[in-house]
């Protein structure tokens, strides 16, 4: 049983290991951890807070899967994401 | 299964998991697989200012292959039992490259 | 090769690290980070359980002004640390 199988249907965000974020519903998972997530964005981190970048439909290679969090609404709609500053995400390196 | 078997020792209890990426996120175990996969719940990111990815984020999952360190609970370690397994498994292991190694033998024959 | 093998006999690499547990050990790691601290489990992946770790990371900082390069050590302890194998390069008894 995958751990990741309780996520399903769930609004989620997947960090990759080239450190982007992306924000979409959690369609399918394998046992490679391959992620196929819907009505997905992108969230941009830079000096000018976060912008989103809407992708539709995407799929992630499971090597490329770092973090996969399961998205509190209520929380998130409270988040004024132009106001949140900061770098991005550093890729994951050994 | 070493780790595996430990890990499960430790669900319900507060790790703090600090990826290759610098992020450090606490919570409480919730499962762990054969991959030393991880699932936290109750999450908190270190640096939350410097480090605002999950703000949203109450539960996640961890690869393991992104983890650097856990760090534990030490009064909920027990360091003779650990000891005593990772003896065990070296033995084991052992035993298996050796049975390994007499088969191979044996089909070259 | 006799079958019968003492607890003692090293005749690999992991057969050294056994030997250590409960032992103070030094291991560096990618990343310029070093650690020290008391063996106490491991596995063939070189996944490691230390406790009582003093970490040393060296960062190389550029002075902006006179363009030269320090190396600084940033040292922290940590009372129990799982160290996932694969950042592991070496481990010194």
């Amino acid at each position: 049983m995958s751990l990741l199988e309780p996520y399903i249907k769930k609004n989620v965000l997947v960090l990759t290991y080239d450190g982007r974020n992306l924000v979409g519903v959690l369609r399918g998972i394998d046992q490679a951890v391959n992620i196929i997530l819907e009505s997905c964005h992108e969230r941009i981190y830079s000096e000018e807070g976060i912008q989103k970048f809407p992708l539709g439909v995407h799929i992630i290679r499971g090597d490329d899967v770092a973090v996969v969090g399961e998205i509190d609404k209520e929380l998130d709609d409270k988040l004024d994401l132009p106001s949140i500053v900061a770098d991005p995400l550093k890729p994951i390196v050994y | 299964m070493l780790f595996y078997s430990f890990y499960k020792t430790l669900v319900g209890k507060e790790i703090t998991v600090e990826l290759k990426n610098d992020l450090s996120i606490t919570g409480l175990l919730q499962s762990v697989d054969q991959f030393l996969n991880i699932k936290l719940k109750d999450i908190k990111i270190n640096e939350e200012q410097k480090y605002p990815y999950m703000l949203s984020v109450r539960n996640c999952f961890i690869r393991g292959s992104v983890v650097r360190y856990v760090h534990l609970p030490a009064e909920d370690v027990d360091v003779e039992t650990l000891q005593d397994h990772s003896r065990l498994e070296a033995r084991e292991q052992k035993k298996m490259q050796q049975m390994q190694q007499q088969q191979q033998q044996q089909s070259s024959k | 090769m006799s079958d019968k093998k003492e607890e003692g006999t090293v005749e690999e690499p992991l057969d050294l690290i056994r030997l250590s547990l409960d032992e103070r050990i030094f291991v560096k790691m990618r990343q310029d980070r070093e650690l020290k601290g008391k063996l106490h489990a491991y596995d063939q992946h070189l996944n490691m359980i230390l406790s009582d770790v003093e970490e040393t990371i060296k960062v190389v900082e550029k002075d902006e002004e006179t363009d030269e390069e320090i190396v600084k050590s940033i040292k922290r302890n940590i009372k129990m640390l799982f160290i996932r194998g694969d950042g592991v390069i070496l481990i010194n008894f």
